[in-house]
C-alpha cells in the first residue's frame, strides 16, 4: 500500500444483548483504510458490515478494540468531542437518506455548517456549490417529499461533503434506488473519490463493485477476504 | 443558517404540528386564566354581596350607663342619652379604608306623640336602610320621602293602620306608605320615618342615635375598618357584629377555600397538560436527533434547537392562551356570577401563567431532548 | 387478524405514544371529576351550614300591646305600657305529638328580669337553657365556660366592664345571692354585650315565677325550615293556647338566598370545565390520529377499504378513551381528595359517586371517538401514495 493509513481499526469486538442472549456482531476486526481509498464492505445481511461502518464512523462505540483515525483514538474521546470529530472528519449517506423533512434541499445541505461560525451567505454559497456538483443546482428550494429518491440521495451526498470532510461513509446508498439511478450515484461517488475523498461504503449489490478500488468481504462478524481492484 | 433557525423552520414548515402544540399550551393557559378569573370574580362578587346583607359594624356614642331594655324589661341608666351627629356619616365615608364601606345607615330614635300615645319612632335614611335589609318585606309602597312612614307589624296592628292611611305624629300629618311583615324582632313594634323629619319633630336637629355600617371585608379585615371608624370619631364606639363576622367566616371562607381548590386543580392540570404536550412533541423526534448527532451536532446544539422551539411555542401559546382566557372570562363571568362583573386584565396572573407555560415547555422539552441526544446516534435513527 | 386486533397491536407497540395520549385524555376527565367533586363538596358544606342555622320562630304571649322601646340595644323610652307578660312553658305541651314537633331542633326559652348588685348597679338578667341557647347562638364565643352549677353566671362584654367583674370573680345579685362568673362573652356588638345570663330555673326561683318564661325561640333545622316554620305558626294559632309565633326574618334568610343563587353558578363552572376537558381530549385525539397519516397510506396500499381504516382508528380511540375515562375518574377523585387540605372543612364532603364515574367514561369515549372521526375520514380519503410520503 503506497497510501498513508487514514483509518486503523484494531481488534474491534462488538457484542449486544438481544433479548436474553448475547449476540456477537463483530468478532475482532482488523482493518486499515488508506487516504483516498474507495472501499466497499460486502456481505449478506447480518454479517456485521453496517455495524462496522457505524463503528468506523465514530457513531457506535465497540465493546472492545479501538479505531484510530488520523492518529486520534476516536472512542477515547467523550461523546461530545466525538460529535465535534464527526463534524470535522466525516460525512454520512444513509440508505433512507435521513433528510430532515421540514428543511429544503439547500437547508439540509447547510445543516453541517449550522454549527460552524460561517456567515449565512458563505454557508449558502457552499451549499449551492455542492448541490451544483451533485446535479441539483436547480432544485435548491424543494422539500424532501418534493424530490425523487435519486434526488434525495444526491442531497444526502451533498450534505455529507459540504463540510469538505476527508471521509464519507455510505450505508447502502443505492439500496432504495432503481438500477439506472443507482449507477448515476455510484459514478458520482467515483468522481468524488477521484477528487481525493476517502469513501467507505456498505453494499450487497455486486454491480456497485465496478466503481470501488477495494472490497472487503464479511460474514458472521469477521472479515472473510478482500479484493484489490485497482 | 444557524442552529436556532432550524427550530424556526421546523415550526414554520410543519404548521399543523406546531398548531397542535400551541393549541395544547393555549388550552392549558386559557383554562387556567378562565377558571381562575371567573371563579375569582365570582368569589369577590359573592363576598361583596354577602357583606352588603345586614350591618356588620355598629357605631354608637360612648356612654357609660344608659337605659337598657330587653324582652320588654327596662332598667334606667344613670347617664343621659348622648348622640352622634350627621357629619359622622361623612366621617365614616372618608376613613382611610373608605373603599370598603358598602352602606352607612344612620338612625335617630325618639319617643314621639303618635295618635295620642308616646311611641318610639326611628328616623332612617330609607334608601340606605332598605339596601342594608334586603330581607325586609312590606305591604304598600317603598317609603322614600319625608312624608312617608313605614310601620312595624305590631304597631300597625295595635294602631289599626294600613298602607295609605293618614297618621298624625307630633301634631303633623304623615301618611302610612308601607307596613312591614312580622320580622320577629323589635322592628315589629317600631315606626320608621325619614331621618330629617324625626330630627325636626324631636327637636334633635343634626343628632343621631346610632349608625349601622355594612363593610366589604374581602380586601381589608373588619377589625381595621372598626379601628378606622374609632379613630375618625373619637366620641363614638364602633363594634364588629359577632353574628355577622361569624357567619361570614363560615360561609364566605368555604367559598374562598373553594376558589383556592379550583385554582389549585386548574393550575396543576394546566401544568400537566403543557408538560404532556411538549414531551409528546419532542419524543417523536428522536430519529431526527440521531441525524443531527451523526452530522456532528453537539448535545448543546440539539438542546438549543429544541429549547428555541419550546420557547417560541410557549410564548405564542401562553400569550394566546392568556388572551383567550381573559376573553372567555369576560364572556363567562357575567353568566357565572350572574351580575355584570368587570373582569380587569390581571398582569400578575397573565405574567405568571405565561412564564409558567414557557418554563414548563422548556422543562418538558429538555428532558426528552437530553435523553434522545444521549442515545447512540445509531439507536436514535432506528426510532420511527 | 381482526381490525380490532390491529388496533390493539398498534396500541401495544407504541406504548410511549399511547401513554401520552392516555395522559392527555386522563387530564381532561380528571379535571372534570375533580371540579365536580369540589363543587359538590362546597355546596354540601354551605347547605349544611344553613341547615344547622335553620329557621327561627319567636313565641310570645298573644295579643299584647307590644311597642318597642329600643332598637339595637339603644333604649329611648321606658314603659310604654303593656310590656311583655310571662307565660307558662307547659303551653308548648299541646304541640308534642304533632308531626312538626320532631322537626324542632332547638327550644330556647328565655326569662328576662331586672336585678341589682350589692353595690347598687342595675342589670338585666336573662334566664336561659344553655344547652339549647348555644344551638340558637352558634356565633357565641366565650372566655371561660358556660354556667353549669345553679350559682354560676355568664356576663356580656360591656356588662363585665361596667361591673368591673372578670372570670372567676364573685358578684352578689338579688339581695345578696352570690354568683361565680364562669364565663364572659366576647364582644358581639349587640344588646347581648349588656346582659347577664344564668340558668332559667335559677332565675325563675329567684323571681318567684316558676315555670314562667318571657319568650321562647324555636329552631327548625333543615332545608324545609321555612315551610315547616310557617306550618308551625299556623298550628300554634289553631291550638288557641294564647301564644303567637313569628318567623324571625333577618340576614340569615337573605344570606341563604344569596348562597343558593351562587351555588347555581358553580354548576355553570362545572359546565365550563366539561367544555375545557372535552377540548383537551379532542385535541389530543385529533393530533394523535393526524400523526398517523403515513401508516394509513400503508393500509390503503395493501387494499384496506376506507371503512376498515376508520374502524381501526375508532376502535383505538374508543379503547384509549374508555381507559382514560376510568383512570381519569380515579385521578380526579384523588386530586379532589389531595386538594382537600387546601379546602379545609370541605374534606368531609367529597364523596365517591359511581354515577359520575360512568358519565365521565361515557363522555370520554364520545369525545375521543368524535375527535378521531374527522382526521380518520380525512386520512382514509387521502391518495395512498401521498399518505405514504408523509413518512
Amino acid at each position: 500500500m503506497d497510501k498513508t493509513t487514514l483509518i486503523n481499526a484494531i481488534k474491534i469486538l462488538k457484542k449486544y444483548q438481544s433479548g436474553s442472549e448475547q449476540v456477537t456482531a463483530l468478532g475482532g476486526i482488523e482493518l486499515k483504510v488508506g487516504k483516498g481509498e474507495f472501499l466497499a464492505l460486502m456481505g449478506p445481511s447480518g454479517s456485521g458490515k453496517s455495524t462496522l461502518l457505524t463503528i468506523l464512523g465514530a457513531l457506535n462505540p465497540p465493546t472492545s478494540g479501538s479505531v484510530i483515525i488520523d492518529d486520534i483514538d476516536v472512542y477515547k474521546l467523550s461523546s461530545e468531542r466525538r460529535a465535534d470529530f464527526r463534524s470535522a472528519y466525516m460525512g454520512f449517506v444513509f440508505q433512507q437518506f435521513h433528510l430532515i423533512s421540514y428543511l429544503t434541499a439547500v437547508e439540509n445541505v447547510m445543516l453541517p455548517l449550522a454549527i460552524s461560525n460561517k456567515p449565512h451567505h458563505e454557508q449558502l454559497n457552499m451549499a449551492k456549490q455542492v448541490l451544483d456538483k451533485v446535479g441539483l443546482g436547480n432544485k435548491l428550494n424543494r422539500l424532501p417529499n418534493q424530490l425523487s429518491g435519486g434526488e434525495q440521495e444526491r442531497v444526502a451526498i451533498a450534505r455529507a461533503i459540504v463540510n469538505e470532510p476527508p471521509i464519507v461513509f455510505a450505508d447502502e446508498p443505492t439500496g432504495a434506488l432503481d438500477v439506472k439511478t443507482g449507477i448515476e450515484i455510484m459514478k458520482l461517488f467515483q468522481q468524488l473519490n477521484g477528487e481525493g475523498l476517502t469513501i467507505i461504503m456498505v453494499t450487497h449489490n455486486p454491480e456497485n463493485l465496478d466503481y470501488v478500488k477495494r472490497t472487503v468481504y464479511m460474514r458472521d462478524g469477521i472479515i472473510e477476504g478482500e479484493q484489490q481492484l485497482s | 443558517m444557524r442552529v436556532d433557525s432550524i427550530a424556526l423552520k421546523n415550526m414554520a414548515r410543519r404548521p399543523s404540528k406546531s398548531f397542535f402544540i400551541v393549541l395544547g399550551i393555549m388550552l392549558a393557559v386559557g383554562a387556567i386564566v378562565t377558571m381562575y378569573t371567573a371563579v375569582n370574580s365570582m368569589h369577590m362578587e359573592f363576598a361583596d354581596r354577602f357583606d352588603e346583607i345586614g350591618a356588620n359594624i355598629m357605631v354608637v356614642p360612648k356612654t357609660q350607663e344608659f337605659t337598657l331594655s330587653y324582652g320588654g324589661v327596662s332598667i334606667r341608666g344613670s347617664s343621659d342619652l348622648t348622640y352622634l351627629v350627621n357629619d359622622d356619616v361623612v366621617r365614616i365615608n372618608t376613613i382611610p379604608n373608605s373603599d370598603n364601606i358598602a352602606t352607612v345607615a344612620p338612625k335617630l330614635l325618639a319617643p314621639l306623640d303618635v295618635m295620642g300615645r308616646k311611641l318610639v319612632v326611628v328616623g332612617v335614611d330609607f334608601p340606605q336602610e332598605l339596601a342594608l335589609k334586603p330581607w325586609w318585606d312590606y305591604q304598600g309602597n317603598t317609603p322614600r320621602g319625608v312624608m312617608d312612614v313605614l310601620l312595624g307589624a305590631d304597631t300597625a296592628r295595635i294602631l289599626g293602620l294600613a298602607p295609605g292611611d293618614p297618621l298624625v305624629i307630633a301634631g303633623e300629618e304623615f301618611r302610612v306608605t308601607g307596613v312591614l311583615h312580622p320580622q320577629g324582632s323589635e322592628e315589629d313594634g317600631l315606626i320608621f320615618m325619614q331621618l330629617l323629619a324625626v330630627q325636626r319633630l324631636a327637636g334633635l336637629e343634626d343628632k343621631l342615635s346610632l349608625i349601622e355600617v355594612a363593610a366589604y371585608c374581602t380586601t381589608c379585615p373588619i377589625e381595621e375598618i372598626v379601628a378606622d371608624i374609632n379613630d375618625a370619631i373619637h366620641y363614638a364606639q364602633a363594634t364588629a357584629l359577632g353574628e355577622a363576622v361569624q357567619a361570614r367566616a363560615q360561609v364566605v371562607d368555604s367559598f374562598t377555600n373553594f376558589t383556592y381548590a379550583v385554582a389549585a386543580v386548574v393550575f396543576f392540570i394546566g401544568s400537566m397538560l403543557v408538560l404532556v404536550t411538549m414531551i409528546g412533541s419532542v419524543k417523536e423526534r428522536t430519529r431526527e436527533i440521531g441525524i443531527f448527532r451523526a452530522l456532528g451536532f453537539r448535545q448543546s446544539s440539539i438542546m438549543e434547537i429544541f429549547l428555541t422551539e419550546a420557547l417560541v411555542l410557549g410564548v405564542i401559546g401562553g400569550i394566546l392562551g392568556y388572551g383567550a382566557g381573559v376573553l372567555a372570562a369576560r364572556i363567562l363571568a357575567p353568566v357565572i356570577a350572574g351580575i355584570e362583573v368587570a373582569v380587569e386584565p390581571n398582569p400578575i396572573l397573565g405574567g405568571s401563567t405565561i412564564i409558567l407555560a414557557i418554563a414548563l415547555s422548556l422543562l418538558a422539552s429538555a428532558y426528552p431532548a437530553v435523553k434522545a441526544a444521549k442515545l447512540d446516534p445509531v439507536e436514535a435513527m432506528r426510532h420511527i | 387478524m381482526s381490525l380490532f386486533k390491529i388496533a390493539l397491536a398498534n396500541l401495544k407497540i407504541r406504548k410511549v405514544k399511547v401513554l401520552l395520549i392516555l395522559t392527555g385524555m386522563v387530564l381532561g376527565t380528571a379535571t372534570i371529576v375533580a371540579m365536580f367533586s369540589i363543587t359538590a363538596a362546597m355546596e354540601k358544606e354551605l347547605r349544611d351550614h344553613f341547615d344547622r342555622l335553620g329557621t327561627k320562630v319567636l313565641l310570645l304571649e298573644e295579643q299584647q300591646e307590644r311597642f318597642s322601646v329600643s332598637y339595637r340595644g339603644i333604649t329611648v323610652a321606658e314603659d310604654l305600657g303593656g310590656g311583655i307578660s310571662l307565660f307558662h312553658m307547659e303551653k308548648l305541651e299541646v304541640l308534642k305529638g304533632t308531626s312538626l314537633w320532631n322537626n324542632i331542633s332547638a327550644i330556647a326559652p328565655k326569662l328576662v328580669a331586672a336585678g341589682s348588685t350589692s353595690r347598687g348597679e342595675t342589670l338585666l338578667v336573662l334566664g336561659v337553657d344553655f344547652s339549647e341557647e348555644v344551638k340558637v347562638k352558634g356565633y357565641w364565643s366565650i372566655k371561660g365556660r358556660f354556667p353549669e352549677a345553679q350559682n354560676e353566671i355568664l356576663l356580656g362584654k360591656n356588662l363585665a366592664e361596667r361591673l368591673d367583674a372578670d372570670l372567676n370573680d364573685i358578684i352578689s345579685l338579688f339581695d345578696g345571692k352570690l354568683f361565680l362568673v364562669s364565663g364572659v362573652l366576647a364582644e358581639m356588638g349587640s344588646q347581648e354585650d349588656n346582659l347577664a345570663y344564668m340558668a332559667i330555673e335559677e332565675l325563675q326561683q329567684l323571681t318567684g315565677s316558676d315555670g314562667q318564661v318571657s319568650m321562647i325561640e324555636l329552631v327548625i333545622a333543615g332545608d324545609q325550615g321555612l315551610e315547616l316554620a310557617e306550618q308551625l305558626v299556623k298550628e300554634i294559632k289553631a291550638k288557641k293556647i294564647g301564644l303567637a309565633g313569628t318567623i324571625v326574618k333577618d340576614a340569615v334568610e337573605a344570606r341563604k338566598a344569596l348562597v343558593e343563587r351562587f351555588a347555581q353558578f358553580s354548576k355553570l363552572i362545572a359546565m365550563v370545565v366539561i367544555l375545557i376537558g372535552s377540548l383537551i381530549m379532542g385535541t389530543t385525539m385529533m393530533s394523535s390520529v393526524k400523526e398517523r397519516t403515513g401508516e394509513i397510506g400503508i393500509f390503503r396500499a395493501q387494499g384496506f377499504r376506507k371503512s376498515h381504516i376508520i374502524s381501526i382508528i375508532l376502535y383505538e380511540a374508543a379503547t384509549v378513551s374508555g381507559l382514560s375515562g376510568a383512570l381519569g375518574y380515579f385521578a380526579g377523585m384523588s386530586l379532589a381528595i389531595v386538594s382537600a387540605p387546601v379546602i379545609g372543612q370541605v374534606q368531609t364532603g367529597i364523596t365517591i359517586n359511581p354515577l359520575v364515574g360512568f358519565l365521565v367514561i361515557g363522555l370520554s369515549v364520545t369525545v375521543g371517538v368524535l375527535a378521531s372521526l374527522y382526521p380518520a375520514v380525512r386520512a382514509a380519503n387521502l391518495d395512498p401514495v401521498k399518505a405514504l410520503s408523509y413518512f
